[in-house]
């Protein structure tokens, strides 16, 4: 065997996360029929929907002069990228399988990149699956009655609840470590995400208790700033509570591994513990 | 700074009530390879876990490459190279853009591609480098796992046993290239349940027992610790109970018979034995004295009977 002459120098955490990213993308075309699914399934969804519960539209608390496509596409923007948020669990729980998760632990970069770089992922598979049900919607009927500045915040509140999502979704695949164990949970965790807010039908249809637990729902929240902008009705604080929701979910999914009064089996995966200073650490 | 590439002191790791890992120290030389042996939960990972910062010691202090690994993981980390017990390696991807990747996380940038192939070329590997690691069989998984754990120079190599379920050739291939790499000057730290593969490779040896060691040394130092002979035969399992020396070990071997086993410090201590078991144990099969293997080695510190006159452990 000879030596091969090899020269390392500190990585950067965008240099990494770059590579992460990139890793990410080529993995998920890799597997072409979940890409395929994943991305036309909501438009799937948007047609049976549309035909299916369209008499909703008929009933007293639906807002007046709204057609139901008009109200249903911001809905299904909301609700897919939820959907979608369970293939960040189910890339994370693949990574413990596989080994790589602690082939990750053993390299100089921080234990959050990969998480980071899956949300990014996902965050593009949004903006093209978005795309995709949009185009959908035109073909039946939807109009959009915002002017940019809508167009810009509720891509926006799209953006941050696949952001979300995929950092929940990412910590659920950390912690069953099973990507079929990850599917299941998944569907039991996006359904109360799903149907306890207005995606579907009006929130003032429906009881009490519910409009509570909805009035802390993220999707609910997406799903009401996102219709706002669709129907030029949005004022600046649905799309700011929107918005807000969905980066704190975020970043303490992200950023807080552990509560300050745990302490951590693992080097440097304290609160903020090293979170993104393994560049400065590596130099010698 | 120390000269040890390894430096363990007071190592103690515990998992709720259980002690993982129980006031282990050692040091391992620059250069050098040290072998690991213990039984299943032994202590083996949780010790490689440690040391490559994976897991938190609850007391002692660990220095790799003169770092300590608590106080500065990332730097650790950035001199080390870690095979696991399973593959680490992304099943979508090709072999050479798995190793690509291993080295560009590390730093390596643009050199990732050259050193890539390098290691593709060292082992072996070309027929695959553009097929997906999911397609490849366990012994070329591991040998590319094995490849990316290569690809930034580590100083030190931690290998948690790295040929368990490989078939005899592939194991033979990842012990050349352990070879090459100490006889390169890297520092190498193996675990193995195989006591052949430590025999083989390692300078230093030390045998883990529940969390502690059992014993240390050199492999020909340890298989003095047992003494001169070992002596194993088959026996009627009925008549076990009447053997006055209790065997260091007793393995069923069909048809109401055991092998035993004992290790003896000298020739007359052998025939001694030898006499004894013929008159009692009522028909001896597969007799057999030999020199002590790290099998015996083993298998003394891991189970010290009190009938063996020169056993010890060095804990």
């Amino acid at each position: 065997m000879t030596t091969d002459s090899t020269t390392t120098s500190p990585p950067l955490v965008v240099d990494q996360l770059a590579i992460l990213v990139r890793r990410s993308l080529r993995t998920s075309a890799r597997v072409p029929q979940l890409l395929m699914f994943s991305l036309t399934m909501p438009m799937a969804m948007l047609v049976l929907f549309s035909q299916v519960f369209r008499s909703v539209s008929d009933s007293p608390g639906f807002p007046a002069g709204v057609s139901y496509i008009d109200f249903l596409t911001p809905a299904m923007l909301a609700v897919s990228t939820v959907m979608a948020g369970t293939n960040a669990g189910v890339a994370a729980a693949i990574d413990h399988t596989n080994g790589l998760h602690d082939r990750f632990s053993t390299l100089p970069m921080s234990p959050r990149l990969a998480g980071v770089a899956r949300t990014i992922n996902e965050v593009l598979f949004t903006l093209v699956r978005g795309a995709l049900l949009v185009a959908a919607a035109l073909a039946l009927g939807f109009r959009f009655h915002g002017g940019v500045l809508d167009a810009v915040a509720a891509l926006a509140v799209l953006v941050t609840l696949a952001a979300a999502m995929s950092a929940l979704f990412g910590r659920i695949g950390d912690r069953l470590r099973r990507p079929d164990v990850v599917q299941f949970a998944g569907m039991m965790i996006m359904m109360p995400f799903m149907f306890v807010s207005g995606a579907f039908a009006p929130l003032s249809t429906m009881p009490a208790p519910m409009r509570t637990i909805a009035a802390a729902n993220p999707v609910a929240h997406a799903t009401d700033a996102i219709r706002g902008s669709v129907l030029g009705t949005a004022d600046l604080s649905d799309t700011t509570i929107a918005l807000a929701t969905a980066v704190t979910l975020w970043a303490a999914l992200t950023f807080i591994r552990r509560w300050p009064w745990q302490r951590s089996a693992r080097i440097g995966a304290d609160v903020l513990g090293d979170a993104f200073r393994a560049a400065p650490e590596a130099q010698r | 700074m120390t000269d040890d590439a390894v430096l363990v002191d007071g190592l103690r790791v515990s998992y709720g009530r259980m002690h993982g890992l129980d006031g282990v120290s050692l040091s391992v030389a620059s250069g050098q390879t040290l072998g690991v042996l213990g039984h299943n939960g032994a202590g083996k990972t949780s010790l490689i876990r440690v040391l490559t910062t994976q897991v938190r010691p609850d007391q002692g202090r660990v220095l790799v490459d003169g770092v300590d690994v608590v106080a500065h993981p990332a730097q650790v980390r950035s001199r080390i190279g870690v095979t696991g017990q399973y593959a680490g390696l992304d099943d979508f991807l090709t072999v050479m853009e798995n190793i690509e990747l291993v080295g560009r996380l590390a730093g390596l940038r643009h050199a990732a591609r050259r050193r890539a192939r390098h290691l593709v070329d060292q082992f072996d590997l070309h027929e695959f480098d553009t097929r997906r690691v999911g397609e490849l069989s366990g012994g070329t998984r591991r040998r590319v796992d094995l490849a990316a754990s290569l690809v930034a120079a580590p100083r030190v190599l931690f290998l948690d046993e790295p040929t368990t379920g490989l078939d005899p050739t592939a194991r033979q291939a990842v012990w050349e290239v352990v070879r090459d790499l100490t006889a390169e000057g890297t520092t190498v730290v193996l675990t193995t349940q195989y006591l052949e593969e430590a025999d083989r490779l390692a300078d230093q040896v030390i045998v883990l027992d529940h969390g502690r060691i059992a014993g240390q040394g050199t492999p020909r130092e340890l298989k003095r610790l047992v003494g001169g002979k070992v002596l194993r035969a088959t026996v009627p399992t009925g008549r076990l109970s009447v053997l006055g020396n209790r065997p260091h070990t007793s393995t069923p071997a069909g048809w109401g018979r055991t092998t035993v086993s004992y290790t003896l410090p000298d020739d007359d201590a052998t025939i001694g034995l030898l006499a004894q078991l013929t008159r009692d144990a009522g028909g001896l099969s597969d007799l057999e004295v030999a020199a002590p293997s790290l099998d015996d080695v083993f298998f003394h510190l891991a189970n010290p009977a009190p009938t063996t006159a020169s056993a010890g452990a060095s804990a």
